[in-house]
């Protein structure tokens, strides 16, 4: 499995069109269109409606100015223009963004790995501590953020608690400017860890066990049989883990958002995300926000190329 | 012992202290009770009387337990919020189960026009994130007049197939197409071939897709947020999310609700956590 999830969609799959490699013709059935209309009819209706079409309107929307109650108005790349040029909190929302995503990725990409190198030792009570590891994945991230916000809370929260430990004076964490992105990303480093543990675990019981015999007896220790047999065949599961990880953090903020801050204080904590929520479905701005979401897409895809193309530097194959 | 890793020395020969094993198990203890922490706040908080609530710092044995405060939670909750997540649920399992594996048979078995761009048009679609079509699909449920219902809550979410179709072709194909033509010889049909072959022997990534979808549905918010505002339609999350926004003077309360919450997913992640970690393992693109 491990091999086959790091880059399904270049897997040398047969392809639909390929010659049948039997001598005589593949037996077909009759009317086999009809069949492929009943197999293929409501998956393709559903993904034409509620997939390929909304893509393409969305971006004919994001060139109207549109209320809903209202009828739209074609007003060209305006949406845009306002975005880049006019809207004050374009700025802010865009940082925002971006630091919570850089901050949080390191340590999400790379505390998985550690933990998982830690579950794969085969020592005594692995499965039970994996059982608790894993719970946050099942934990949905409504329940997250609404245990969370109370961890944070100023008069009566453990972490204040935690904190006070180190003589550190008790803190107002999701109410202050400059605490409360810092308090979501570990939220959200929270909430991730287990998945991406769950991809190393996967790569590292791939991992020849050969391999690391020849290191011993090469001499290698602990760290450098890390670094030099389990690093390099795990590169291609890190590369994807980062990815998806980067794509997560960048689409996937609004569930603890809306729960813990809704994107205050004075939108400290407001990413791109959540302000296209709130532009659509609470200012009915449907067109601006349309062409927000695009541009978000079009940031996760320059991540996704920039990414890619650093490949070569680090990932073996 | 299954260490694929052989980073520590074999302790059974050596008399050596195991240093490594003892700093090995530090490390998970450390992590476990990060991990842990918020499921113990949440249990505590829950169990506490109403004037302990607030007390710094923090008690975290609560004296008197107060298990009264679940029947309360329990009463907040309704049994109507459970039963909205679970047909939620389960409606969308069971018709992306059906509407994957189809489609996915069609695009392995089956021969028509245009089926490789069409298949191309799937994987393209999937790089695009929710935000993106979330607008529009919400315009296209509000002229359909499926606002505020249950069609409108499920059925766009059944198109979030294209992974699963996708997916579901891979597995097919590693099905050898013989088994299907010495079926044909005996005169079955494609929905035979479908039905008493290909998805009897895909059961285990059957299985591993369902789960994932289970969690993945259970666990929604934004999406049910924008469709649905009446109290009667409204999947735990809503309620959840809502009360998170009001209880603050009766956390206890608010902590038993979260806890309800979590225990039918937790019961089910029990029972099959390999099936978690199979469904996360297989469908890594879904994230």
């Amino acid at each position: 499995m491990s091999s086959t999830f790091v880059t399904p969609i270049s897997e040398p799959a047969r392809s639909p069109s390929r010659p049948v490699a039997t001598p005589k013709a593949k037996r077909r059935f009759r009317r086999e269109w009809l069949w492929a209309l009943f197999f293929l009819g409501p998956n393709l209706l559903l993904f034409l409606t509620f997939t390929f079409f909304p893509i393409l309107f969305g971006f004919g929307v994001s060139f109207f100015r549109w209320t809903i109650i209202e009828p739209p108005v074609f007003i060209g790349i305006d949406n845009y223009q306002q975005f880049f040029f006019a809207d004050r909190l374009t700025g802010k929302v865009v940082t925002n963004s971006l630091v919570y995503t850089l901050s949080a990725l390191p340590v999400s990409v790379l505390l998985p790995l550690g933990i998982a190198v830690m579950l794969n030792q085969g020592i005594k009570g692995t499965a039970f501590f994996r059982s608790i590891y894993f719970l946050p994945l099942v934990t949905s991230s409504v329940a997250a953020a609404t245990i969370f916000k109370w961890l944070y809370a100023k008069q009566a929260g453990p972490l204040n608690q935690l904190v006070g430990i180190f003589g550190v004076p008790r803190q107002d964490w999701l109410f202050d400017e400059k605490l409360v992105l810092p308090a979501l990303i570990i939220t959200a480093i929270w909430h991730g860890v287990p998945r991406n543990i769950i991809f190393y675990l996967a790569a590292l019981q791939s991992v020849d066990r050969t391999l690391y015999e020849a290191a011993k007896i090469d001499g290698a220790n602990t760290w450098q049989q890390f670094r030099y047999v389990t690093w390099p065949l795990v590169t291609p599961t890190t590369f994807f883990v980062l990815i998806i990880t980067t794509i997560g953090l960048l689409t996937g903020a609004f569930d603890m958002i809306s729960v813990m801050t809704q994107g205050g204080p004075l939108d400290a904590s407001n990413v791109l995300v959540f302000n296209i929520w709130r532009t659509a479905f609470v200012n009915f701005q449907m067109g601006y926000a349309s062409a927000m979401a695009y541009i978000l897409f079009l940031v996760v895809l320059v991540f996704t190329i920039v990414q890619w193309r650093l490949q070569k530097r680090w990932v073996h194959y | 012992m299954a260490a694929t890793t052989g980073a520590l020395p074999r302790s059974a020969g050596s008399r050596r202290f195991a240093w490594p094993t003892l700093l090995l198990y530090l490390g998970l203890i450390v992590g476990a009770f990060f991990m842990l922490m918020p499921f113990v706040y949440m249990v505590s908080t829950s169990l506490k009387p109403a004037n302990q609530v607030f007390l710094y710092p923090p008690r975290w044995i609560p004296n008197p337990i107060v298990w009264g405060n679940y029947p309360t939670a329990a009463m907040r909750l309704t049994l109507q919020a459970f039963l909205n997540s679970l047909f939620f649920t389960v409606a969308v399992v069971f018709g992306q189960g059906l509407v994957t594996t189809m489609g996915a048979f069609a695009f392995t078995r089956l021969k028509f026009p245009g089926r490789e761009a069409i298949f191309l048009s799937y994987l393209g679609t999937m790089m695009v994130p929710f935000v993106v079509t979330m607008i529009p699909t919400f315009v296209i449920v509000a002229r359909l007049g499926w606002q505020d219902t249950f069609q409108g809550l499920i059925v766009p979410i059944l198109a979030n197939g294209a992974f699963g179709t996708f997916m579901f072709r891979q597995f097919f194909m590693t099905i050898p197409e013989e088994i299907g033509d010495a079926a044909t010889v005996d005169g079955a049909n494609p929905l035979d071939i479908y039905w008493r072959i290909y998805l009897p022997l895909s059961k285990p990534a059957m299985t591993a897709y369902g789960v994932i979808t289970a969690l993945t549905v259970w666990n929604m918010y934004l999406w049910p947020l924008i469709v649905i505002q009446s109290k009667e339609l409204r999947p735990l999350t809503l309620v959840i999310a809502q009360f998170s926004g009001q209880m603050n003077a009766e956390l206890h309360i608010l902590m038993a609700c979260v806890t309800l919450s979590l225990v039918p997913i937790f019961l089910l992640y029990v029972i099959g956590q390999r099936f978690f970690v199979e469904g996360f393992t297989m469908s890594g693109l879904k994230g």
